[in-house]
């Protein structure tokens, strides 16, 4: 097994086509090495390798199949409006807009106007320059909690 | 720029506070490359338990590397008594455990300061002149680490104890996970309260924990979400339920590092709740 072993770190050294000076000097510098340090300096590198390759990883993974944050967001908020408030666009804007200047703006005119020919998305990404996405988010559940018949807990969150 | 310090506390048991502080911030430091150092300041150390094996463990306290380094200076025999001395308390660096870093780890890595069942010496004691000094080392432990860190989080216990209220008055932002059940849900509330009763104003932050990936929204989220104070301290992103993350007898480490089905989706999906999170802390 350890032979097996062995043969792969050489192999996976001749794959480098390193000259024979760097593969002298990195066989003197092993020479020189404990086992411990070797060793070590062995688990090191892999743990680097591991978080460099997974960050890079993850990332892409989420750029090819989740698209970026905010289309995410747009889409949870247009799935409400549409499978449960089943409410049309503008209504919903209206809504929104509303919810929004109650809980959150001062009044209604620190809200955007939502503009129908240009689309729900349009005036979602307007609403998150001027609130944060988790305000936005608030509002759209203050709507959903008004409409439920659910009577809510027996004991309130104050 | 000193370091934001995060607690991560609910005055209700079993939300997922040690699941929160090990492995969103394992993937948290991967995915923003900062240098993050966690604490365990529940005696019940849990979070140790989850990412050091009972023999690694056992040569840290060997060496006198656990959190009561933080509180007073070590070695103390008594345990009714606090130790109190004028040097400074030790660097973070010097009694932390290593358990990720990126590079040479100078820059980017994920340390531990372990915990201790030691810790619950300081419930014990009544003597308000002694705590003071526990406080004032305490503090002077964090103010330190913030200068070498990016990051500080404080694994905190469920209860009004003298370990939370030292962790309140150092942090800057307070993590709150919630179960979706009746008491999770409130214990937000007392926490709350508890900052109150301190004088404190901490930024809260509320993760919504445990809830199933493609079941409905649950009327308690709907009211939590909707509630008026706390409903915009409500993460977005929310911790789904998953198998992976719950404490497994023969695997000690990073649930999104078990290299098993679905690792990388949940490696994912805590990537997206620690972008959200660090987007807070920071500024998206």
């Amino acid at each position: 097994m350890a032979k097996i072993g062995a043969h792969r770190g050489l192999t996976a050294l001749a794959m480098l086509r390193l000259s024979e000076r760097d593969l002298r000097s990195f066989h003197e510098m092993l020479s020189e090495m404990s086992g411990t340090l070797f060793l070590e300096i062995v688990r090191d590198l892999e743990d680097e390798i591991e978080n460099s390759m997974s960050l890079v990883l993850d990332r892409t993974r989420e750029q090819s199949f989740r698209g970026s944050d905010f289309n995410n967001f747009y889409l949870e908020l247009d799935k409400i409006r549409k499978f449960e408030f089943r409410i049309p666009v503008h209504e919903f804007a209206d809504a929104l807009a509303e919810s929004i200047a109650q809980s959150i703006a001062k009044d209604m005119s620190e809200v955007p106007a939502f503009d129908s020919r240009r689309g729900l998305q349009a005036w979602l990404k307007k609403l998150v320059r001027r609130f944060s996405e988790a305000e936005v988010y608030h509002a759209a559940m203050r709507i959903r909690h008004d409409r439920s018949e659910n009577k809510g807990s027996d004991w309130k969150l104050r | 720029m000193v370091a934001p310090v995060i607690s991560i506390l609910n005055m209700k048991g079993g939300v997922g506070k040690t699941t929160v502080s090990a492995h969103v911030m394992r993937v948290l430091y991967q995915r923003t490359q900062k240098k993050v150092l966690l604490i365990d300041l529940d005696a019940q150390f849990n979070l140790t338990q989850a990412v050091q094996t009972q023999s690694q463990y056992d040569e840290i306290v060997d060496d006198g590397y656990t959190v009561m380094s933080c509180f007073e200076p070590l070695p103390s025999n008594d345990f009714f008594q606090i130790k109190h001395s004028d040097q400074p308390p030790p660097f973070a660096s010097e009694i932390s455990t290593r358990l990720r870093r990126i590079g040479s780890g100078e820059k980017v890595s994920l340390d531990l300061v372990p915990g201790s069942f030691e810790l619950v010496k300081y419930s014990m004691i009544d003597d308000a002149g002694q705590l003071q000094h526990a406080s004032k080392y305490f503090k002077w432990f964090i103010s330190r680490a913030r200068k070498k860190y990016d990051l500080i989080v404080l694994d905190c216990n469920p209860s009004s104890s003298f370990v939370t209220k030292c962790a309140l008055e150092n942090s800057t932002h307070v993590l709150s996970p919630v179960k979706l059940d009746k008491f999770s849900v409130l214990g937000v509330g007392l926490v709350d309260q508890l900052f109150a009763y301190l004088g404190l104003s901490p930024k809260h932050m509320i993760l919504v924990n445990g809830v199933s990936r493609y079941g409905p929204i649950s009327s308690v989220e709907v009211e939590l979400r909707a509630h008026q104070k706390f409903g915009p301290n409500v993460l977005i992103n929310r911790l789904v339920h998953s198998k992976l993350l719950s404490a497994d007898p023969s695997y000690t480490g990073f649930a999104t590092d078990k290299r098993v089905a679905y690792s990388g989706v949940l490696r994912a999906e805590i990537g997206k709740l620690s972008q959200e999170i660090s987007d807070r802390v920071w500024g998206a």
